[in-house]
């Protein structure tokens, strides 16, 4: 008698909260423009990927890219070289002079 | 082109790239450093912009002060040892640091003559700069070392430390 009472309060007490919290209906075709996006995810980096390595295998332009590289590299060693150079050539004389200035 | 070689492609690319940077940059930086500092008097050369009339007056005489400082710093060497010798021994080696005083005394004046000789081997201007430099490099060590011990507080100055 007890379950009897309940079941048309239940039914009511759910068609209450369905309208206090209605659910939207999904636009036609969601699932699949869901994928769809996935996939060209996929195939924009799977291009980037393919581009990079096409230029990487392009000798004209992996030689000149090296080149590039090499020469940047080699510049900023010949600064950093000089600058430590001198320093060393600087401590070298004066240690050739004073032969306490290294142990200081 | 598939799509897990372009992959393998660009991997190797970008491990290979840098190592080169790297094999370039510190390739360069030692050949460089190597070469500027070529040999004991290549510095002197560069910094005051002198002539090769004046490094090879300046190279002589740098050739005649060597052997006189290695006799100096011989000197000083055994005098420094028989301190440490009469110390070990309970000594208060009195006379021996007083020579050992005189002895480095003796050197850097010595030092300070040579400095004087080469600056006249260079042109006015960079002759006064290099003696500027000299004495701030060699002599100004000391001066640091003692205007500072001078500034201590006296409660901070305990003669048994240094």
């Amino acid at each position: 008698m007890n379950e009897e009472m309940m079941q048309p309060i239940d039914a009511k007490l759910r068609e209450l909260l369905q309208a206090a919290r209605p659910e939207p209906a999904l636009p036609p075709g969601f699932q699949s423009n869901v994928w769809r996006r996935i996939e060209k995810g996929e195939q924009a980096s799977g291009w980037i990927l393919e581009r990079l390595a096409g230029w990487v295998l392009t000798p004209r332009l992996a030689t000149a890219g090296l080149a590039a590289v090499v020469l940047l590299a080699a510049g900023a060693g010949a600064m950093r070289g000089m600058r430590t150079g001198e320093q060393d050539a600087r401590d070298r004389y004066v240690a050739s002079v004073d032969p306490s200035y290294l142990q200081r | 082109m598939s799509m897990n070689r372009a992959a393998r492609t660009v991997l190797v690319a970008a491990l290979l790239i840098p190592c080169v940077a790297v094999l370039a940059y510190v390739g360069t930086m030692r050949l460089c450093a190597r070469q500027m500092a070529a040999d004991d008097l290549s510095w002197l050369k560069r910094e005051f912009r002198l002539s090769d009339s004046e490094m090879q007056r300046i190279r002589q005489l740098h050739e005649g002060y060597l052997p006189k400082c290695r006799e100096m710093c011989g000197k000083i060497a055994e005098k420094q040892k028989e301190v440490e010798t009469s110390l070990l021994n309970g000594e208060v080696p009195d006379q021996k640091m007083v020579e050992l005083a005189t002895l480095r005394a003796q050197c850097q004046t010595q030092m300070l003559r040579h400095f004087q000789e080469v600056s006249q081997a260079m042109p006015p201007e960079q002759g006064k700069r290099y003696l500027s430099e000299m004495q701030r490099l060699t002599l100004g060590f000391h001066q640091t070392f003692e205007r500072a011990m001078g500034d201590m507080p006296s409660s901070g100055h305990v003669h048994g430390d240094h």
